[in-house]
């Protein structure tokens, strides 16, 4: 048996003789959708990203490295990474927490209809962001937007803002919105997740006294740290990649000051000509995304995934 | 197929299909087949407004009536905002359009500069263009002697006011800066915002800012900063820049104008909540709304006022312009279809179903409201000298910086020093910096 | 420690009826043992007294309070689950801690009273390992511990053997046994197994279809089983039930030739009994085959079909006409298979059921099948 073992292992060729479809279908084509599809693109990228090229011109210069030195000095980076800091910090903390209190109450049936709650939490991520975007400009116009009407209703007309006017909460609104376009994809990780928690844990924890604060900080949320791994990471993925509804929404307004890296990317590539420097900033985003799932993975979740 | 047995089989399909598919595409060429196939053109345009797919549409269904059978026109569009990113990937294909629509001043130039735009000249005198077209349209078509473009719709930019709270007011059309600051403060006082203004986008405050310029230190020096001459830094520049935050910190400006998007301003507008609105006068087909004729609410226009003993000047630009690629191989035809396009028919179906102003100095504007005639005589005179906004006259990356700064200042978040800065070192990076 | 009672407690999911009325007294210090088969009702019951479970209607009382309404926390009892749900992420030591974290006690005395339970339970040396570092039967100490650890009125067992294998599951059976000696604390068990109720309950309740069909001390339920189910249920193998015709003194299938005599005390109950059929109960120990050369004449004779050697025992399976048996014989015995053989009755230790509705005719009591 542990002949066979090793003979299989070193003779791919001979694997791939007998196992003609799956060599083609599970080995050859799915490298090659990778190379085409994410490999190149990425490599192409980096390449970019030592050149000046307006998009036009048949020639690229060769500039070294002088797109990153730019990049360094660059005030519209820093606030545009400020930004995606920002937008995470918002992310984790309103949609994640949201969608898990929710997948929670909804597992433990504290809430009335959780199938039709359910659709309508998870609905607005089957939503483009463009038309997340369009319908959140009318809730949040200053001039006959819904929600100020509702707050003002409610008398609390002292929370009105500019919502996307005021440069110091422009970027939390956008945050904000994007979360609650966001809030049922957690929500339906965590709910499949707590489903597979043993409820007997549930039961034993109510039976010493726990009362729901503690079954989900103390119960739940540590058996679900493979899925809340995940979760983080789809989040971080998605506040790094942050840049349709600001597209729609803002376009970087009030003065720039609701950038983020992504649009940066899309401002500099296609609006200021300089695909060199977008190509510049897309490096910069992977290499962030890179960093700060190794990071994560290495400490707060580190054996996430250990069985 | 009517002979064959009612049995379909798979080889019959197949033939039957093929016979289908070749039919289709023999009659796209039309009944007389024995003649050569028609010259193909492809027009890639953008439709920036629902009524200019619907007045394109028009356009080429028009032209393939007439001359499909020699020169077969094909449109393709995209909306306003992805025509900026498409158009650099269009031009550069394998394949790209013949004609396709082009901005003015900065973004032209950039076209030009990379080779992808012919030369029109020789057409211009082919067709008369530089007679039967609005002289200051043309005179921005113009770089270092040869005309690139063809300007399809002209704009120019003016004080829209509500003529019906000016009566209740009882204020009269101002002709200096002053009479109009001290109209502004008779609606302030009486509870209407003074200006509209929908900044939230960033791109609606240079308006005012260019018209500032030119009319209070002259043309020279706003087109010396276009033109790479002045720097931004320049205290002129900050000076006006400083006078639009003076603006917003009186309340001149409508409330929340950086949270307000320019078509929702609409609703204020026609709720008669602000007096003036500096705008461009595309912004007619908003005032049309869905009404055959302007305006929803009693608009009136008068051009933007004296700031000094300098003589003032409207702003007059190209809003739509074409170009024909440098690589099309039918030029001659691709010149023809814009010869259409700018034909006094075109303008006047332009005029019914899109917006103002069709370029064609000789357009028929009988039949629009008196308002928008007299806008339309007045372009017509301004003669062949004028000037663009800052977003259409420099580069993209300049323009944008520029925007960015002018709405922090009117957020109050920085100074105008700051801003104009920001704008110059940008602007070095892109020109480099100015020998003084 | 309290008393355990439950009065006409319902359970319905919706239409539904699961337990239509349910009545039990559980005393002070008792080990009562809920069995039955899977889906009679059983483990409802324990989590309507554990609380995890909502009431239908009836009355809870736990040592003399009403907690039909009370959430787990407030009903003084501990559970030890099948499954033991012991938390993975956290070691032995905070799992036993855990309630008496949530209620706040002070750290040296939860730290005295785990150390304490633990080294009782012999889990001592694990305390900072996590479960999945236990054998199975370490963890189902460290579930036990952290119900014992609380020192609650009830204790609320479901299954707690059954993940166990067989010969761990003998030695745990006693241990229990063995600390409900100690601490004598009211304890609730349920299992489906029968062997399990008669080893370790003070009383065993037999539920069948939500109803209980008898509750009583285990040997009672063993020897005076209230019908048909109960005696099929408890003991194993399970009684042997023909059904024959009441003639006089006896019980018989002519068709088949069989004839069975009955005891003094069982026909005084056949005398009362008026239906023409009879069901006869026999355990297995109560058959053994008469010696070849000396075979009582009229004996029930059966051919026998399996013998299953075990060593000290044999069982031997037998039949005649629609009639089958298992009867438990010496482990000596060398019936062959084929074989007809003559069978010794125990007279004393027969049992006759009402046909129809399963109850037994001795005890007067209401059969499974009557609803």
């Amino acid at each position: 048996m542990m002949s066979r073992i090793d003979d299989e292992r070193y003779s791919f060729l001979a694997f791939a003789r007998n196992h003609v479809f799956v060599t083609l279908f599970g080995i050859v084509a799915p490298v090659l959708l990778f190379a085409c599809f994410i490999g190149y693109p990425i490599v192409y990228t980096i390449y970019l990203s030592f050149f000046e090229w307006n998009g036009m011109a048949p020639t690229k210069t060769f500039v070294g490295l002088a797109n990153y030195s730019y990049m360094f000095g660059d005030k519209y980076f820093y606030i545009s990474l400020e930004n995606n800091l920002k937008w995470l910090v918002v992310s984790l903390a309103f949609p994640v927490v949201l969608g898990f209190l929710i997948a929670y109450a909804m597992r433990v049936r504290a809430v009335y209809f959780p199938t039709l709650l359910r659709t309508a939490i998870f609905f607005p991520v089957t939503m483009s962001l463009v038309a997340v975007g369009l319908m959140f400009l009318l809730i949040l116009n200053p001039i006959f937007g819904a929600f100020d009407t509702v707050l003002r209703a409610l008398g609390l007309g002292f929370l009105v803002s500019e919502w996307f006017g005021d440069y110091r909460i422009a970027i939390y609104t956008l945050a904000f919105v994007g979360g609650w376009a966001f809030t049922g994809l957690p929500m339906i990780f965590y709910f499949a997740g707590i489903g597979d928690v043993p409820k007997e844990t549930f039961d034993a924890a109510r039976i010493e006294g726990a009362g729901h604060l503690r079954m989900m900080l103390r119960v739940a949320l540590p058996q679900l740290r493979s899925v809340t791994a995940v979760v983080v990471m789809l989040t971080l993925f998605e506040s790094l990649k942050a840049f349709d509804l600001i597209a729609v929404m803002t376009k970087g307004a009030p003065f720039g000051r609701t950038n983020v890296l992504g649009y940066l990317v899309y401002l500099e590539s296609f609006w200021n000509s300089r695909f060199g420097y977008g190509a510049t900033v897309s490096v910069a985003i992977l290499v962030l995304s890179i960093a700060i799932a190794t990071l994560m993975l290495g400490t707060v979740f580190r054996g996430a995934f250990d069985v | 197929m009517g002979r064959s047995s009612n049995k379909l089989t798979r080889r019959k399909f197949l033939r039957t299909t093929a016979a289908i598919g070749g039919g289709a595409a023999a009659s796209a060429f039309g009944l007389n087949s024995a003649r050569a196939a028609p010259i193909e053109l492809r027009y890639f345009y953008r439709a920036a407004w629902p009524t200019s797919e619907t007045y394109a549409n028009w356009l080429i269904d028009e032209w393939n009536k007439k001359n499909g059978d020699r020169v077969h026109v094909t449109g393709s569009s995209v909306d306003g905002e992805t025509y900026k990113t498409k158009q650099t990937i269009e031009l550069s294909s394998s394949s790209p359009p013949d004609i396709f629509y082009s901005w003015e001043g900065g973004r032209a130039a950039e076209i030009i500069k990379a080779g992808f735009s012919a030369d029109l000249t020789p057409y211009y005198q082919k067709f008369g263009w530089d007679k039967s077209l609005n002289p200051a349209s043309v005179t921005l078509a113009t770089f270092d002697g040869k005309k690139y473009f063809v300007p399809t719709e002209i704009g120019a930019s003016v004080v829209w006011y509500r003529k019906d709270l000016h009566d209740k007011l009882g204020l009269s059309v101002p002709t200096t800066w002053d009479e109009m600051m001290a109209n502004a403060q008779k609606a302030k006082a009486a509870g209407i915002a003074p200006f509209m203004l929908s900044n939230q986008k960033k791109w609606p405050a240079q308006f005012m800012w260019s018209a500032m310029m030119v009319n209070k230190y002259g043309l020279d020096a706003y087109q010396g900063l276009i033109d790479n001459k002045i720097p931004w830094t320049d205290p002129r520049a900050v000076d006006i820049t400083a006078m639009m935050q003076k603006l917003a910190e009186d309340g001149m400006f409508i409330p929340d104008f950086n949270s307000i998007d320019f078509a929702p301003a609409q609703v204020p507008w026609t709720q008669g909540k602000a007096l003036y609105w500096y705008m461009g006068s595309f912004i007619l087909g908003s005032f049309r709304g869905d009404q055959k004729e302007c305006c929803q609410v009693p608009t009136d226009w008068f051009a933007f006022p004296a700031m000094s003993d300098k003589k003032p000047i409207m702003s007059i630009y190209d809003e739509d312009t074409v170009m024909i690629h440098a690589a099309s191989k039918n030029k001659d035809e691709a010149a023809e279809f814009v010869d259409w396009m700018v034909s006094p028919a075109a303008s006047a179906k332009k005029l019914e179903i899109d917006k103002p102003y069709a370029s064609n100095a000789s357009t028929d504007l009988s039949h629009l409201p008196e308002m928008e005639q007299r806008l339309g005589k007045a372009m017509a005179d301004a003669g062949s000298y004028t000037f663009m906004h800052v977003d259409h006259g420099t580069p993209p990356a300049i323009s944008d910086r520029f925007l960015d700064g002018l709405q922090g200042v009117l957020a109050g978040a920085i100074s105008p020093q700051e801003a104009m800065a920001a704008t110059e070192t940008e602007a070095e990076r892109v020109r480099g910096k100015i020998k003084t | 420690m309290a008393s355990v009672s439950l009065i006409n407690i319902e359970k319905r999911y919706g239409a539904q009826v699961v337990i239509p009325k349910l009545n039990v007294e559980i005393a002070d210090g008792s080990f009562v043992v809920l069995v039955g088969p899977s889906g009679c009702g059983k483990t409802t019951t324990l989590n309507m007294i554990a609380g995890l479970e909502p009431i239908t209607a009836g009355q809870l009382l736990i040592g003399a309070r009403d907690v039909t309404d009370l959430p787990p926390k407030n009903r003084d009892i501990a559970m030890v689950f099948q499954s033991y749900a012991l938390f993975p992420h956290m070691n032995v030591f905070d799992n036993i801690a855990f309630g008496m974290k949530i209620r706040r006690l002070s750290r040296s005395e939860i730290d005295t009273r785990v150390r304490n339970v633990a080294s009782r339970l012999r889990i001592d040396a694990f305390l900072d390992r996590r479960p999945k570092a236990l054998s199975g039967g370490q963890r189902q100490r460290v579930a036990l511990a952290r119900a014992m650890v609380r020192r609650p009125g009830v204790f609320l067992m479901d299954e707690p053997l059954s993940n166990l294998d067989a010969k761990l599951r003998i030695e745990a059976r006693s241990f229990l046994t063995k600390m409900h000696h100690e601490v004598r604390t009211t304890t609730v068990y349920v299992t489906h197994d029968q062997s399990e109720a008669m080893t370790m309950g003070d009383t065993i309740v037999v539920m069948k279809d939500g109803l209980i069909q008898q509750a009583a001390a285990p040997l009672e339920v063993y020897n005076e089983p209230a019908n048909m189910f109960v005696a099929g249920f408890i003991g194993s193998p399970a009684m042997n039930f023909l059904e024959l015709s009441k003639a006089d003194t006896k019980l018989v299938d002519r068709e088949h030739e069989l004839e069975f005599p009955v005891s003094d005390r069982l026909r005084a109950v056949l005398d009362k009994y008026r239906k023409a059929k009879v069901v006869l109960g026999l355990r297995p120990d109560a058959l053994r085959p008469a010696p070849r050369n000396a075979e009582p004449a009229g004996a029930p004779r059966f051919s026998v079909d399996v013998a299953q050697h075990l060593g000290h025992e044999t069982l031997l399976d037998a039949s005649r006409g629609p009639h089958r048996l298992v009867a438990r014989v010496s482990g000596t015995d060398d019936s062959k298979i084929g074989e007809t053989r003559a069978f010794l009755l125990d007279l004393d230790n027969m049992h006759l059921f009402d046909p129809d509705s399963g109850a037994n005719l001795a005890s007067g009591g209401t059969g499974p099948n009557a609803r």
